[in-house]
């Protein structure tokens, strides 16, 4: 139940701004240093087109060329033929490992900055092996991996005469082995006939399974428009060693196996794991505690090197789906000799106030629900629940948990209904954070009362935690 | 009386003056152009270009501007045209998957090549209204100034965006 558009868009929003954080000011100053000395060069060229006459056209002209020598302008020039600004992307001939994927080749497809990093940072390994069937090429370039997850970059050539997409990305290991699409960047969704269009696949994999070596990259690649296929989705199985060891030697495995507490929670942190791809913390909720926790508040992980001189912040991704797993970018430290790890709270509630009874037919809370309001949509067999979060304001758009239900309910008959179609939105009423969730009931009867357990909701305990791992 | 030449000399001193505050206002309100470059573009080298590209036709277009307190609005409307340029001529329309495929990945996946398929499959004016006002917490009334349309016509895009979006999503 997490298809909270709202929801994905904050989140999305959050991790933008971040990326866009990530950019230098001397990055900035070049840009709009470069754009207005051309500016100048353009509106002198416009003068010189549109003036009088020719004295004029080549007083103008000799002013356009004298231009770079101006102010603003910039000394490196910005005529045709000369280099345009580019993000700081270090000489991808740097490594001279032929082995390793090359930035330059990565320019204009459409990544997070982690990826954009793990790139130029020669992680990704490649691997170029083209497989081609009804007139698509597909090439796997390249693979990074740890133990928790794959960036596999592909490029899709379409031969085809009609537009086609990549529906579908994954990577087999073989049965029983975890391998889950998580998403795909990229910067052409459309596949136009006759180009070629760069994506990389994130593939989530788990620290519990080993991974071979031989593994299976897939992709489906259906032929037409965006809502309108024009045929049978083509599989495309590119066979392929993954670079299994590749990274292994650079990852460190802290064991902390100690406790956070936050107003009487007991949170057991286990380990982190800091890899060339991300750092991931692991942690567990204590079995005694008394109340459900739904969320760890602004989690931060701070690294510092042996001189203490280098301090890094890894950016927090987000938690593992069903999993206890805090997800940060990869630091630009390696080796920390010291990791402290904090939080700004929890969210959490008394496990009955995550049970709801209400009358599916009428809207009637009959327990709990404590603040939520229920509306009825009999026609769709729809329910809608609203909530007030609290003050409309940065922070609760950033870190408040979505209000969720679990997937199932159960009626007065003890039989199990599964939720569909959950739909969260957020907005702003009179400086107030409002949400609703609305979840179909499915086609079944259901016998009333029924009872509802709820995933999450925001319910901050704002106790600042600290803990040191290493 | 000014003579000629010191006329002359006053009206180009009032000019680089006049430069120089355009071009400290570009400074001022780079790093949130840049921001909303990156919105719609996702990559650090093209939303740098695209700032690039969005100063020298402000630039240009300078004197168009009569209402210096409008800087802002009217700068981030150059730049997303600069951008909705950008994308169109690098092909960057990412479609969404159609209804009744396997959705289960994408339940769980929350990144934004979902987000950028719907929001690809919106009217431009809708895709700038939610990225205006999600990505970059504006309010109603500075998302029609940006956009230079009435309040009550934005407040409209985005509910419809919003619907747009959930069949999408």
């Amino acid at each position: 139940m997490t298809n909270h558009e709202e929801e994905k868009l904050r989140r999305d929003a959050e991790r933008a701004a971040r990326d866009s954080e990530k950019v230098g000011s001397m990055e900035l100053n070049e840009a709009t240093r470069r754009g207005i000395g051309q500016g100048k060069k353009r509106a002198a060229r416009r003068r010189a087109v549109y003036g009088t006459g020719a004295v004029t056209a080549a007083a103008a002209a000799m002013i356009a060329l004298s231009s770079s020598l101006m102010p603003g302008s910039g000394a490196t020039g910005d005529e045709p033929g000369q280099p345009r600004v580019t993000a700081g992307v270090p000489n991808g001939g740097q490594e001279a490992d032929a082995q390793k994927e090359n930035p330059k080749d990565y320019r204009g497809v459409g990544m997070d900055a982690n990826v954009s990093r793990i790139i130029e940072r020669g992680h990704m390994s490649s691997i170029d092996r083209t497989v081609s069937k009804d007139g698509y090429t597909l090439t796997l370039r390249g693979e990074a991996m740890d133990d928790r997850k794959m960036f596999v970059a592909l490029s899709v050539k379409n031969d085809t005469d009609q537009i086609a997409r990549v529906s579908r990305t994954e990577v087999d290991f073989g049965e029983g082995v975890h391998s889950q699409w998580k998403s795909r960047m990229g910067t052409e969704g459309e596949l136009i006939p006759g180009s070629t269009a760069t994506y990389i696949a994130e593939i989530e994999l788990s620290p519990e399974d080993e991974y071979p070596e031989d593994a299976i990259f897939r992709a489906g690649i259906t032929p037409g428009d965006f809502g309108r296929p024009a045929g049978q989705e083509v599989t495309i199985d590119v066979p392929f060693k993954a670079h299994t060891e590749a990274l292994k030697d650079e990852i460190e495995t802290v064991e902390v196996n100690r406790e956070l507490e936050v107003s009487g929670q007991k949170i057991e942190v286990k380990s982190v794991e800091i890899t060339p791809l991300g750092i991931y913390l692991d942690y567990a909720e204590n079995e005694a505690n008394d109340k459900r926790l739904f969320s760890l508040i602004d989690p931060k992980l701070k690294l510092t090197d042996a001189d203490g001189t280098t301090v890094a912040n890894p950016r927090f991704i987000g938690g593992t789906y069903g999993k206890d797993t805090l997800n940060f970018e990869a630091a630009d430290l390696e080796s920390p000799s010291s990791i402290d790890f904090s939080v700004a709270g929890i969210s959490a509630a008394d496990p009955e106030q995550t049970r709801l009874v209400l009358d599916t037919e009428t809207g009637k809370i009959v327990e709990g629900g404590e603040g939520l309001t229920v509306s009825v949509d009999p026609d769709e067999k729809e329910i809608t629940l609203e909530r007030t979060v609290g003050e409309y304001n940065e922070y609760n758009q950033v870190h408040a948990d979505a209000f969720m239900l679990e997937e199932t309910f159960t009626d007065a008959k003890g039989i199990e209904h599964k939720l569909s179609d959950p739909l969260g939105e957020r907005e702003n009423r009179d400086g107030k954070m409002t949400e609703s969730l609305t979840v179909g009931l499915g086609a079944g009867e259901v016998a009333q009362p029924a009872e509802f357990r709820i995933r999450s909701y925001w319910n901050p305990i704002l106790e600042a935690a600290e803990l040191k791992i290493k | 009386m000014d003579t000629p030449l010191e006329v002359k000399q006053g009206s180009a001193r009032a000019a680089e003056e006049n430069e120089e505050k355009f071009i400290g206002k570009i400074a001022e309100h780079r790093r949130k152009l840049y921001g909303i470059a990156f919105s719609y573009l996702h990559n650090e080298a093209d939303a740098l270009e695209v700032l690039q590209e969005a100063s020298c036709k402000a630039w240009v277009k300078r004197r168009s501007l009569k209402d210096g307190a409008a800087f802002l609005p009217w700068m981030i409307r150059i730049l997303i045209n600069c951008c909705m340029d950008e994308l169109r001529r690098r092909k960057r329309v990412s479609p969404s998957e159609r209804a009744g495929e396997d959705r289960t990945a994408e339940m769980i996946s929350s990144h934004r090549i979902d987000l950028d398929r719907a929001l690809a499959q919106m009217q431009p004016k809708y895709r700038h209204v939610i990225i205006l006002k999600y990505y970059h917490d504006m309010t109603l009334t500075e998302v029609a100034r940006v956009l230079n349309k009435p309040e009550g016509t934005v407040k409209t895009w985005l509910h419809k965006a919003l619907k747009q979006m959930r069949e999408l999503l």
